[in-house]
């Protein structure tokens, strides 16, 4: 209460400084009818620098449409869970998204936006392995507003981390992990992940393992873990779209260059799993139909070898259906895929089998198939339809500003070079069947990787359970 | 409500440029300061550039949307063409407008699925086979005017695609098995599961008579589709699929002149035969009527209440949805807020359906039967308040908002412009109509909305369409003079009610 007529008296010059700074921002209201003819103004390059807290910079400016998406991207995900506490990194997306802090409680923003008369905007907030992003969408006229949101989200997120808001998130965390335990399969694909990576590698934690694991984390834990790995140091902010960057910048340095930036950030380097030979791992689910699956652990996103396993899995998967589904009918449904990742990815290939057959006679089609790619490569046509289909699917990940945006951030994150699009999308455009053949000989030997039946059983989980073998 | 007080004040002082603030009412107490561990940077008292977090900046004015440059050109066979160019990433969408002369949903609707599956002429395989090829993403679709296929793929094949969809459209033949397939994918697009479906299908059937395209669902009956034959279809493809009824929107990563002398090149050959089949349809017949389709065994009945409007100005339809939308927020808090039974309206959408010749903004609601009264009150009493122009000016900007941000992302992206340029090319209208929509919406008064709800939103110009016991509806409903009652024979079997 105190701080009442305090902060107005001093908000309110401040404001009128940002209000004079935001309203000069856009272009003047054009008077004239919209032509036709109006030229395009077409995306510039991307404006890169970083504050003095350490936070990374990255401006796109883009006037095609009056809008701009703001992404706030965090290098922690769940690898860097503290041991014992899996389930941290989800535990603090969930309380970012409550945007909890001294300022502004989530549920106040429809008032504030009425009060200012911006437009409501939802904020989607994501976490995986590596990343944890915020990503808006918002008139441009409101960005001012947004990076304001976003540099309270970031400064003072913590401020939610109290007991009862903790002890709720840990709730909704256990449930859903309750929950995806009556999803088929779910089981199937985390402990192959898992098992791949190892058990010492930060890849090698499960939601089903080790989904308890989050009972144990505390407001004092959170608080801790958002100091240290949360903060400008350890961050990107993005903004892309209609907006003047010259006239972002202050506003930039002004709402971000006033937080504290936290310990500067371990260099990342890939971490590839140290185990050889073949493991096997039975499962049980209560599901319809077997399952076999093959797995091998691969090298990481953007590597050159992550392209060509993208190749091999398109290839692969159409092979498998046609031998396994149409040829044999050993199977009902196929996939393969390349999992990409920062640390190490994972290639996988799986078949849900047929009535009346086996998983093991569906693994052993698979490998058949997958020896054959090995040993005699692929044909021009198959590789020029993976290279066209990559292609096509990498620049439609970049469309929408939201997209581009998404996709900028991950080739800065990944590769510190935010202009990356024409590297990786060359990687798929040089695909040739030699360097297709290869890359499966030299990542997918048939002697090291993970491989899991699933039987059905009515007893068991709908996601799945690993079967102790007996001594 | 922690500092949200200061803020809304903060911005209220600077709306009103007010020297000297007004007192400040706080609804609730401040919380207690965090615990000195919670605190991640500097607590405002310490650090001075928190306080900057307490005033947060006020947004710009909202800047008019400028359409894009866009190449739209109409070829000597009655092709059009409209191109626009984004050359920062080597994607290219191809969109196909079929706009039937003669639209029957159960024939045309089928074409785009059908065409999919068909081989070009001097082809050996089927186009989406050849389309997989070339790591084209596509899909067909249909509405009640038109058909669309829409293709996303890598600029390196645009001839190539080009190719195939010329040879397709020029002459294309298909097999029993790819009809079969075409119908299984055109009745799985087309069904509506929506809470409202059986009583869009009764609704349509209702309001619009038979022969006139609105008579059917958008994609035809599915009684009507499953037993469509080859021979049917093929001959409506021959007298309907004429290189004038063919829009083709080309966005992304091309040269405008370019994609029009290939274009050119591939249609030379391709002329309208004879002329063009009649466009005249069945005038529109829509009586002031209480339309009621008799479902003695529903637990609840299905109400829509249908305002529409034909044929207006684009400016004019845009207020009449704009007010539409306040009426449907004003009555989703009084269902949301009301602990009066007879206002717990399930499944409610309010909203309107565009159409080539008329705009149905339509009001539906699942209650007991008893609620139709109350609910089709309440849809009345908004529309005549909506005509007095007793419209808040928080509604009127919420709706500003809302229809600007629909608008805003029409050229966001390839696909995307090429779906929005595809929709308004085809029905004739301006290419820049987003830009125009969202001046217009950005202009609109309080008066505008007044002055088209007061022509438009009349007891007199509403339809009301029932579900469910059509014994108490007709009490119910017929209390409101809404107009005579008449029942909808029943749906024949297999129809769903």
């Amino acid at each position: 209460m105190a701080l009442v007529p305090r902060a107005l008296a001093t908000a309110l010059p401040t404001a009128l400084g940002a209000l004079a700074l935001v309203h000069a921002s856009p272009a003047a209201p054009d008077q004239k009818a919209p032509s036709v003819a109006a030229p395009q103004r077409g995306a510039s390059s991307i404006d890169r620098y970083t504050l003095p807290n350490g936070i990374d910079v990255l401006l796109l400016e883009d006037h095609r449409v009056p809008q701009a998406v703001i992404h706030v991207g965090y290098r922690v995900g769940s690898r860097d869970d503290p041991k014992g506490q899996y389930g941290m990194a989800t535990l603090i997306e969930r309380l970012l998204a409550k945007l909890a802090t001294r300022h502004l409680w989530s549920v106040e923003k429809d008032a504030l936006w009425r009060a200012l008369g911006a437009r409501p905007w939802t904020t989607g907030i994501d976490s995986g392995l590596d990343y944890t992003r915020t990503s808006t969408t918002v008139a441009a006229s409101d960005l001012a507003l947004a990076v304001w949101m976003e540099s309270d989200r970031m400064g003072f997120g913590a401020d939610g981390a109290e007991g009862p808001e903790i002890e709720q998130l840990r709730e909704d965390i256990l449930d859903e992990a309750r929950e995806a335990a009556g999803e088929p399969y779910a089981a199937v694909w985390s402990e192959v992940g898992a098992s791949v990576a190892g058990a010492t590698h930060p890849y090698g934690r499960t939601g089903t393992r080790n989904a308890s694991e989050i009972a144990s984390v505390t407001p004092r834990d959170v608080r801790a873990r958002m100091r240290a790995l949360y903060g400008p140091a350890n961050s990107i902010l993005l903004l892309a779209g209609d907006f003047d960057g010259a006239k972002m910048k202050p506003i930039i340095a002004t709402y971000f260059g006033a937080l504290g930036g936290g310990p500067k950030p371990k260099p990342v380097t890939p971490i590839m799993p140290a185990w050889t030979g073949e493991q096997r791992l039975r499962m049980e689910a209560n599901v319809d139909k077997p399952m076999a699956l093959a797995a091998w652990f691969t090298p990481p996103l953007y590597h050159p070898d992550d392209a060509l396993l993208d190749g091999v899995a398109r290839m692969l998967a159409m092979r498998l259906h046609h031998r396994l589904v149409k040829e044999l009918k050993v199977a009902v449904d196929v996939g393969a895929r390349q999992h990409s990742n920062q640390l190490s990815s994972f290639f996988t290939m799986h078949a849900k089998v047929a009535p009346g057959r086996s998983a093991g006679e569906a693994l052993h089609h698979m490998d058949e198939v997958i020896e054959q790619i090995r040993a005699t490569g692929a044909l021009p046509q198959d590789v020029r339809r993976a290279k066209l289909v990559l292609l096509t699917e990498t620049a439609l990940a970049g469309d929408t500003l939201e997209r581009r945006a998404l996709q900028t951030a991950s080739f800065f994150v990944h590769t510190g070079n935010p202009d990356y699009f024409s590297t990786y999308s060359g990687a798929y455009d040089a695909f040739t069947a030699a360097a297709i053949r290869s890359a499966a000989v030299r990542n997918l030997p048939a002697g090291r990787r993970v491989v899991v039946l699933v039987e059905p059983n009515a007893s068991a989980p709908k996601a799945g359970q690993v079967v102790k073998e007996k001594p | 409500m922690r500092r949200l007080v200061q803020i809304a004040c903060t911005a209220w002082l600077l709306g009103a440029c007010v020297r000297e603030p007004s007192p400040i009412v706080v609804a609730s107490p401040a919380p207690e300061p965090p615990a000195p561990e919670t605190i991640v940077t500097p607590a405002p008292e310490e650090n001075p550039d928190a306080v900057l977090w307490y005033a947060p900046p006020v947004p710009a004015a909202r800047v008019p949307m400028t359409a894009p440059a866009i190449e739209d050109t109409r070829l000597a066979n009655g092709m059009r063409i409209v191109v626009l160019p984004r050359r920062d990433i080597p994607l290219v969408a191809v969109h196909v407008i079929l706009r039937w002369h003669t639209a029957v949903p159960r024939l045309h609707g089928i074409q785009a699925s059908l065409l999919l599956r068909s081989t070009p002429a001097g082809r050996s395989r089927v186009l989406r086979e050849e389309f997989f090829e070339l790591g084209v993403h596509f899909g067909a679709s249909s509405s009640h005017d038109t058909s669309v296929i829409a293709c996303g793929l890598t600029s390196q094949v645009l001839d190539e695609a080009l190719g195939l969809v010329f040879d397709t459209l020029k002459g294309s033949t298909f097999t029993p098995e790819a009809l079969d397939a075409a119908r299984e994918e055109h009745l799985r697009n087309t069904a509506d599961g929506t809470p409202r479906g059986p009583l869009m299908r009764r609704l349509q059937e209702g309001l619009f008579p038979a022969g006139h395209p609105y008579h059917e669902p958008h994609g035809g009956s599915p009684e009507d589709v499953k037993k469509l034959e080859a021979g049917e279809l093929q001959r409506y493809r021959d007298a309907q699929l004429r290189p004038e009824i063919v829009t083709l929107v080309v966005v992304g990563d091309v040269t405008p002149s370019k994609v029009v002398a290939s274009v050119s090149q591939l249609s030379a050959t391709w002329k309208p035969t004879g002329p063009a089949p009649s466009t005249k349809r069945a005038a529109l017949q829509l009586a002031r009527v209480v339309l009621l389709a008799d479902v003695p065994e529903a637990d609840r009945a299905s109400v829509a209440l249908v305002v529409p409007i034909a044929s207006v100005e684009p400016r004019e339809e845009l207020a009449a949805r704009m007010a539409w939308w306040i009426m449907a927020e004003a009555l989703f808090k009084q269902t949301k807020r009301s602990e009066d039974p007879g206002k717990h309206w399930k499944d409610m959408w309010i909203g309107s359906l565009p159409r080539r010749d008329i705009n149905l903004h339509i009001a539906f609601a699942r209650l007991p039967a008893e609620s139709a009264a109350p609910f089709a009150t309440a849809v009345l009493g908004e529309m005549d308040r909506m005509a007095k122009g007793e419209i808040t000016d928080e509604e009127l900007g919420q709706s500003r908002r809302a229809f600007t941000d629909h608008v805003e992302g029409a050229f966001d992206g390839v696909k995307e412009s090429a779906f929005t340029l595809g929709e308004f090319a085809a029905f004739g209208d301006r290419l820049d109509m987003p830009a125009v929509l969202h001046r217009a919406t950005l202009e609109m008064r309080r008066e505008d909305l007044a002055r088209v709800a007061t022509t438009y939103f009349q007891k007199q110009h509403v339809r009301v369409v029932a579900l469910g016991n059509s014994a108490a509806l007709k009490v119910h409903l017929g209390k409101l003079d809404l107009g005579p009652v008449s029942e909808l024979p029943t749906a024949p079997a297999g129809k769903t009610n």
